[in-house]
């Protein structure tokens, strides 16, 4: 596969934007990834969109269309969905594009508009990426499933409450300051503990927030990638998929999708564990991030608590993990984390980061759909080549 | 939630009967019932009747839920004797652990919505 980068990045701020629509979000981070990169509008070969849900948060389909319209152009744009993966789905294909030849230039952008609707019908919708048959119709949630994924591992591993919490407090101390994250403060230990129950063990402070937000990338050739400075290559960008319902996995503690993805992730790359820098994982509730560092081969399977408890994802640590707040504090509009992750990933590389990790250069980003049924990890790195 | 009347019609021999599926070629036993074996890629099954006894593997009481469902109320994974997992509420009598054995039992999922349609299914009751 021939070599392709990142070459510009935009995103809104996540939060409420109860003066923005869909379109607004995802035009605002368009042109600020556009400006970014340098380019013009009229250099956009093709348009991949990222999003999970339109129709039923914001009653609109076509999202391709809607974000090639807003900007002007008459190219190919289309709407990949793979629940809260779809940014990286999106982000995948793009690269695959402009990897054939067939684009030189790829504009990738993902938007999700959420808060227009209440947030248990917010919490019903999102649920739609689980089994319909089987778990949405007897009520179970997504943070439901992720509880029960947390008790399965307190269960069978000894991860503590404590562990799971300072998942959250680690991402929320790194979100102090960042100007784009919905919640840009510190928690204590003691507010995740004593926040509401969401789902038993999972409490209101383990869990992704409801979010509006758009962020784009611009994909490029090498060609036209050298002559930017300071692209960011894009390594490996893998994905695998799992059984819908997480009642059909062997385990309930380990997410096979995850396992593939990272594993193709690092062969195609040529690395191991010990040359990755840093992480982007998908914190959507706590456990999750304890997992996918397992998962991804971080550490040993069951371990993950103790690496997290043990300082090793702080920033300076072994492994910093979501240096920029991930999910948990930034804030999780489903169709735009994937691209919001690579966009962190890319400010550490770049040297643009708020926390930054000394002499980083290579990351990876680790987004899941559901409760594991899809993961695309990609690797990026400031050199062309490891 | 999808909740149509065909929609609950086209589950009732599963939700009703405990009626999964079983692959001929290979034996394994599906629930719910597949049509496709992923095992081995046979397409030919018939029905089989899961005895609704089981294990819990894992459980949540939910506290926020989708329009519909009284909170709060506690949803299991239970592994059926016969081996394949589901994800179904649990009524308990004072508490649930990791472990306990349980029965299938009928009861009423959720509430009405607007198409006036009650969703009745399966849960399990632990076996005190």
């Amino acid at each position: 596969m021939k070599n392709v980068a990142v070459i510009g990045a935009g995103q809104t701020v996540f939060g409420e934007h109860w003066d923005m629509s869909l379109r607004d979000l995802a035009l605002e981070s368009s042109l600020l990834a556009v400006a970014d990169a340098g380019i013009d509008i009229a250099d956009i070969r093709s348009v991949f969109v990222g999003n999970m849900s339109a129709g039923v948060f914001a009653g609109q389909e076509h999202v391709g269309a809607v974000v090639a319209d807003q900007l002007g152009l008459s190219v190919p744009s289309a709407r990949l969905e793979a629940a809260c993966a779809s940014g990286s789905v999106a982000f995948r294909n793009a690269c695959l594009g402009v990897a054939s030849g067939e684009y030189d230039i790829a504009l990738v952008t993902g938007v999700e508009k959420m808060t227009e609707v209440k947030t248990n019908d917010a919490g019903a919708m999102l649920m739609a990426a689980g089994d319909s048959e089987w778990e949405s119709s007897i009520g179970l949630t997504f943070a439901g499933q992720y509880a029960l994924i947390a008790r399965a591992h307190m269960h069978r591993f000894g991860t503590t409450r404590e562990q799971m919490a300072m998942v959250a407090v680690n991402n929320h101390k790194n979100a102090a300051g960042n100007k784009f994250a919905q919640f840009p403060f510190a928690v204590s230990m003691e507010d995740v503990l004593a926040s509401p129950l969401v789902a038993d063990p999972l409490r209101l402070l383990d869990c992704s927030p409801i979010t509006d937000g758009s962020a784009s990338v611009i994909i490029a050739s090498e060609k036209i990638a050298k002559k930017t400075a300071c692209p960011v290559w894009v390594l490996a960008s893998e994905q695998s998929s799992d059984t819908l319902a997480l009642h059909d996995r062997a385990s309930l503690t380990e997410m096979l999708a995850v396992k593939s993805a990272g594993k193709k992730a690092l062969e195609r790359s040529g690395l191991s564990c010990k040359k990755i820098d840093f992480a982007e994982l998908h914190d959507c509730f706590t456990i999750n991030e304890i997992l996918n560092l397992e998962d991804l081969g971080f550490c040993e399977k069951g371990t993950g608590g103790r690496f997290v408890e043990d300082g090793k994802t702080d920033i300076g640590g072994e492994l910093p993990v979501n240096t920029a707040g991930g999910l948990k504090a930034v804030g999780h509009p489903v169709g735009a984390t994937g691209i919001r992750q690579i966009i962190d990933a890319a400010q550490q590389l770049r040297r643009k980061a708020k926390n930054p990790v000394n002499g980083a250069h290579r990351g990876i980003t680790l987004n899941i759909g559901g409760s594991g049924a899809t993961a695309v990890v990609n690797i990026l790195s400031n050199e062309v080549s490891p | 939630m999808k909740s149509s009347v065909p929609f609950n019609w086209r589950l009732r021999r599963q939700r009703y009967l405990l009626a999964g599926s079983k692959c001929l070629s290979c034996g394994r036993l599906f629930f719910p019932a597949r049509k496709f074996c992923v095992g081995c890629h046979n397409k030919r099954f018939v029905e089989f009747r899961f005895s609704g006894k089981g294990v819990i593997e894992s459980y949540t009481t939910i506290y926020s839920a989708p329009t519909g469902f009284a909170v709060p109320y506690v949803v299991g994974i239970v592994r059926f004797d016969e081996g394949p997992k589901i994800a179904a509420q649990i009524i308990t009598y004072g508490g649930v652990n990791v472990g306990d054995r349980v029965a299938a039992v009928f009861r009423k999922l959720s509430e009405t919505d607007r198409s006036g349609v009650i969703n009745y299914g399966l849960k399990f009751e632990v076996i005190v």
